[in-house]
């Protein structure tokens, strides 16, 4: 029996219902709201997160100290935030059904369902650090290992390089966390935050690319002409201005390392 | 490191790498002043978007000042006599009243030593908090040795 893509969210939802009866409805959200609160206090309150607030001067002036540069493009360290219930619920549309290779069959890692989502979705708590320089991001990736190994945490750094020009370091912080249940009780279940480290010059480009990066997400399937080749399309330029401003980061490096060396 | 030397770095917000890189300088400045230090004095700015950067050491002894130039990425340490040689200060000062400073506190002054050559000189440059210390070393170092 073959079974019917969903389409779109809607289709997606009537699809939780009758293939795995999950009813997603006003009251998912508010639980959503609620244990996504749980895990954002927990972390927030973390000796992890709490280092990474006080030392965030002196993380700079480590990286000063080596490099002499500044490391950071904000005086403060960002906050935590939380994915929206509506993207959260579409990034699980996109995982179980439009990525799915599987399909009708379960992805490799199984079906994303309510039992086990927020374990599964790794970015539903995320924040992004923005750094000066190139170098910056894997520094700060080296530093943030290094306090998850104190603190006991498991990470894992994934350095983004996409098609589209995206590039940032996604660094995922493993812990435990109590979040209520839809009764009364509370459950532990082991989720990550994703904390994003991308540059001043990325994070501009981010915010310019991030309509189609949107739309993107939610096609069904792939346009019948790539991108690379629609020259009139509206992605064409953003998404190569983020191929071309990491090419000119990797220069501004270039160039500042010889005026380093020239110095000394 | 002397205890209020510390001290007076934490009251002005610097991070720990940075008064673990001033601790390391210390030897170089033993090695040119004849003198123990006494006081001590960091010139720090604020950039356009916020940022405050550390600029110099400036270490006081009796009768000698050593300058640590761009101490967070150098060694270039020099030494010069203060007793009674210091010929001229210029002064600006923004948002500072000399008694209370706030975020956009700012206080800048120049001061020559007796006619060269060299023309030696240096910079006292301080925001926000660090005005009134810049203030205590107009007061009790360099007017005091102002050339009569």
């Amino acid at each position: 029996m073959s079974q019917e893509k969903p389409k779109n969210i809607d289709e997606y939802r009537r699809w939780l219902k009758t293939e795995h009866k999950e009813e997603i409805t006003a009251r998912s959200a508010t639980y959503y709201d609620s244990a996504t609160a749980k895990i954002v206090q927990a972390f927030e309150s973390s000796d992890f997160w709490t280092s990474i607030k006080d030392d965030f001067r002196d993380t700079d002036a480590q990286y000063r100290l080596k490099n002499g540069y500044p490391l950071w493009a904000s005086e403060n360290p960002p906050k935590l935030i939380v994915k929206p219930f509506d993207s959260f619920l579409l990034k699980t549309f996109r995982k179980n059904v439009l990525e799915n290779k599987n399909w009708p069959d379960s992805p490799k890692k199984g079906w994303i369902l309510p039992d086990n989502w927020f374990s599964a979705v790794n970015d539903i708590v995320r924040t992004t650090f923005v750094v000066k320089y190139l170098d910056g991001v894997d520094f700060l990736v080296t530093s943030m290992r290094s306090l998850c190994a104190e603190c006991k945490l498991d990470s894992k750094p994934h350095f983004e390089a996409r098609e589209e020009g995206y590039y940032a370091a996604h660094f995922y912080v493993y812990r435990e966390f109590e979040i209520p249940q839809v009764t009364w009780d509370t459950k532990r279940i082991r989720a990550s935050v994703e904390l994003q480290i991308t540059t001043q010059l990325q994070e501009v480009i981010r915010q310019l690319t991030r309509k189609y990066y949107e739309e993107r997400r939610e096609r069904l399937k792939a346009p019948d002409t790539k991108w690379q080749w629609d020259y009139t399309s509206e992605e064409f330029v953003p998404n190569y201005l983020g191929h071309i401003l990491h090419y000119l980061e990797g220069m501004i490096m270039e160039v500042r390392e010889k005026q380093r060396n020239g110095a000394q | 490191m002397k205890k209020e030397f510390e001290e007076y770095l934490r009251a002005i917000n610097m991070p720990n790498s940075l008064i673990e890189r001033i601790e390391t300088i210390f030897p170089y400045i033993e090695l040119l002043c004849p003198e123990e230090i006494v006081r001590l004095f960091v010139t720090d700015y604020v950039q356009e978007d916020g940022a405050r950067e550390y600029e110099s050491v400036l270490f006081f002894s009796k009768d000698f000042i050593c300058e640590a130039k761009q101490f967070v990425t150098e060694n270039d340490i020099d030494v010069t006599p203060i007793n009674k040689r210091i010929f001229y200060i210029t002064l600006k000062t923004q948002d500072y009243d000399l008694k209370n400073a706030t975020e956009k506190s700012r206080i800048y002054a120049k001061v020559f030593f007796e006619e060269g050559p060299p023309t030696l000189n240096f910079d006292l440059k301080a925001s926000k908090e660090n005005c009134a210390y810049a203030v205590q070393m107009l007061s009790d170092i360099l007017v005091p040795n102002l050339v009569r």
